[in-house]
């Protein structure tokens, strides 16, 4: 799955992972769609998680991990990174042999653990039996799939174009939804940050119809930074599917607003406030900010805020 | 006690001793050249410096017309103050490190370097004995660790048979001085004809004037790419003359290609890791084998990653220029 999200022609994407899914028997084939797309919804603390790399790797989290975390862009990236180069982890590795219905034993495991010391205890025989690479996609797909912070969302076109979604895979039900009660020793609720952002840029479809993710840029007020001839300029990409009620709501909103069209993406006036959850905020030197807001997703359109009532680029730092 | 200061990005001036490591200072009495990549060069085409003979005709080749003493490695340089030797740094072609023996103690300043060396340079060596250890530290976290050149040139090769067997013209993007003589170097056993941006043919023909095979290369011919391999810089990749070659798979060569940016990935076909600097793990290393008595650590934006792990190996660190060093 790492190697086809780094192919960037769609025809030869398509073949490798529609081969892959292909040649899974029908059982592990619904297993790996939908860990591949869903994820399987386990409360995992991403930050406790770090800690327990760091302390696996021999590396002091705030001296050594967090530098990394901030180069990577992801903890499961950085975390595998640092599993596959540490010597002291390395000779801790006895490779033990999973299948998918194995992980997702794995999965169903750790989703009964209470107690931190049964989870600590968990995440040290993943590290030591899962490869670094296995433990990069273990960690993505426990809570919302393996698309999710890929870089290469069109992987997720891939899926659709094969026709390997939507179909054969068990759907997730309220029920299922992460709740703070999963993860009370690994608080999820602190990984995530919501702020108030200007949408700037949307793909011309919108993904409307094909249950493609669609493609934005938001952004955040300068405004009070004088080296910026602009007040608001671009802090994040978003690519994700969005549901048909904030699609409808979206669409209406963003058509008077079009400014300028550039192929399949449209420029838009800076007026359309929305609601933005990331991960953190990363540093970025080839953007106009310098910073970029790392696992951003759109939760929400506020038609009646003004963008003055956004996050400026100062108060995200 | 001896003082070190910085000049510009990245030269350094010892003021006790008058010696400038990459400096473009004017006036300064001896300046060393660790070798020719224009962030090391002097701004001023006209400062005397000393440097390598490959180093020296690289500059030259790159518009350099002041006076360059060329020393050869492990040669002496001799003042009434110090005396000065090249050793082999790994990096390019004629890339040195300076050590600098004096009452001050031992100095040794690497410049860019790598261990393993690169294929394409002169090797790596260093003196036994080294009081103050000055490094650059690029790839300044456990995350960089490489894989062995061999590794590295089977990679590029297949790149390179898989594209031509589809029928597609393979790119690889690299620097012009280093890389991109190491690509091809990597290349040559294929003993297909590269097509090379115009500033990498003068500077390959040093690399063959001072021993090294690079196999066949010339120009870039848009309208005559079959069979052919391109190696070309990252800015040309958007230029007409590119825009020319219809079907091309494009590998970026470079140590940040694990973490290149959106822009590029999706531009890229391949991200090969390929650098020219040592990395985390090799720098650790070798320091615990030095065994300095202080090491300056420089051109890094984590130094302090750097000085936490020598300073769990016993060994003195400091991580801000200038420094005056007491030893």
């Amino acid at each position: 799955m790492r190697h086809a999200a780094t192919l960037r022609r769609p025809n030869e994407r398509d073949q490798l992972v529609g081969a892959y899914f292909e040649s899974l028997p029908p059982d592990p084939k619904d297993v790996a769609v939908r860990l591949a797309t869903d994820g399987a919804r386990v409360g995992i603390g991403f930050q406790s998680l770090a800690r327990l790399a760091s302390n696996f790797c021999h590396i002091d989290y705030e001296l050594v991990f967090r530098p990394c975390h901030k180069v990577m862009g992801g903890i499961p990236e950085t975390i595998e990174k640092l599993l596959e180069n540490i010597e002291e982890a390395r000779v801790k590795h006895r490779h033990s042999q999973y299948n998918l219905e194995a992980i997702m034993v794995l999965y169903q495991q750790l989703e009964q653990l209470t107690k931190k010391s049964d989870k600590e205890a968990f995440f040290d025989r993943i590290f030591r039996e899962l490869t670094p690479i296995e433990i990069y996609f273990f960690l993505k797909c426990a809570r919302k799939g393996v698309f999710q912070g890929l870089l290469f969302t069109a992987l997720d076109g891939s899926m659709h174009r094969t026709g390997l979604t939507g179909k054969n895979f068990h759907p997730v039900s309220e029920d299922d939804e992460l709740t703070d009660e999963l993860g009370k020793e690994f608080d999820t609720s602190e990984d995530y940050n919501r702020i108030l952002a200007v949408l700037m840029y949307i793909q011309s479809d919108f993904g409307f119809g094909t249950g493609l993710p669609t493609s934005m840029t938001v952004g955040v007020r300068v405004d009070d930074v004088a080296e910026f001839q602009e007040n608001v300029i671009p802090i994040g990409k978003i690519s994700q599917v969005i549901e048909d009620e904030m699609l409808e709501e979206l669409v209406s909103l963003v058509k008077p607003r079009i400014r300028e069209r550039f192929g399949p993406t449209l420029m838009l006036e800076p007026s359309l406030v929305v609601e933005v959850e990331y991960r953190s905020v990363m540093e970025n030197r080839r953007t106009k900010a310098g910073y970029q807001l790392e696992e951003a997703r759109l939760i929400g359109v506020h038609a009646s805020l003004l963008p003055n009532q956004c996050k400026s680029l100062n108060e995200l730092m | 006690m001896i003082r070190i200061e910085n000049i510009g990005n990245h030269g350094l001036y010892l003021p006790d001793l008058d010696v400038g490591l990459d400096s473009g200072k004017q006036g300064v009495a001896h300046t060393f050249i660790s070798h020719a990549h224009a962030d090391h060069v002097p701004s001023s085409r006209y400062l005397p410096v000393i440097a390598t003979p490959p180093t020296a005709a690289l500059m030259r080749v790159r518009g350099f017309k002041g006076d360059i003493h060329e020393l050869e490695f492990y040669q002496s340089y001799e003042t009434d103050r110090f005396r000065a030797t090249f050793y082999p740094a790994g990096h390019i072609l004629g890339s040195a490190m300076t050590y600098i023996e004096s009452e001050f103690g031992n100095i040794l300043y690497t410049g860019d370097y790598r261990t393993p060396p690169s294929p394409a340079s002169e090797g790596f060596d260093h003196p036994a004995l080294v009081d103050v250890f000055i490094t650059e530290a690029t790839f300044s976290l456990p995350i960089y660790r490489w894989r062995p050149h061999d590794a590295i040139f089977d990679e590029i090769r297949a790149f390179a048979l898989d594209a031509i067997e589809k029928k597609s013209v393979p790119v690889f993007v690299t620097y012009t001085l280093g890389k991109a003589q190491e690509v091809m170097m990597a290349l040559q056993p294929l003993d297909i004809r590269m097509q090379l941006h115009d500033g990498a043919i003068g500077l390959s023909r040093v690399y063959e004037q001072f021993g090294f095979s690079l196999g066949k290369y010339g120009p870039i011919r848009p309208d005559n790419t079959e069979d052919s391999i391109m190696i070309v810089p990252m800015p040309f990749l958007s230029s007409p003359t590119m825009q020319k070659v219809r079907d091309k798979r494009i590998a970026y060569c470079s140590g940040w290609s694990e973490l290149a940016n959106k822009q590029v990935q999706s531009s890229a076909d391949a991200l090969i890791t390929l650098s020219d600097h040592l990395d985390f793990f090799e720098l650790i290393a070798l320091c615990k084998k030095i065994q300095p008595r202080h090491v300056v650590i420089t051109h890094t934006p984590n130094p302090d990653v750097v000085s936490h792990y020598l300073s769990r190996e016993g060994i003195s660190s400091s991580t801000g220029l200038p420094v005056n060093i007491d030893l």
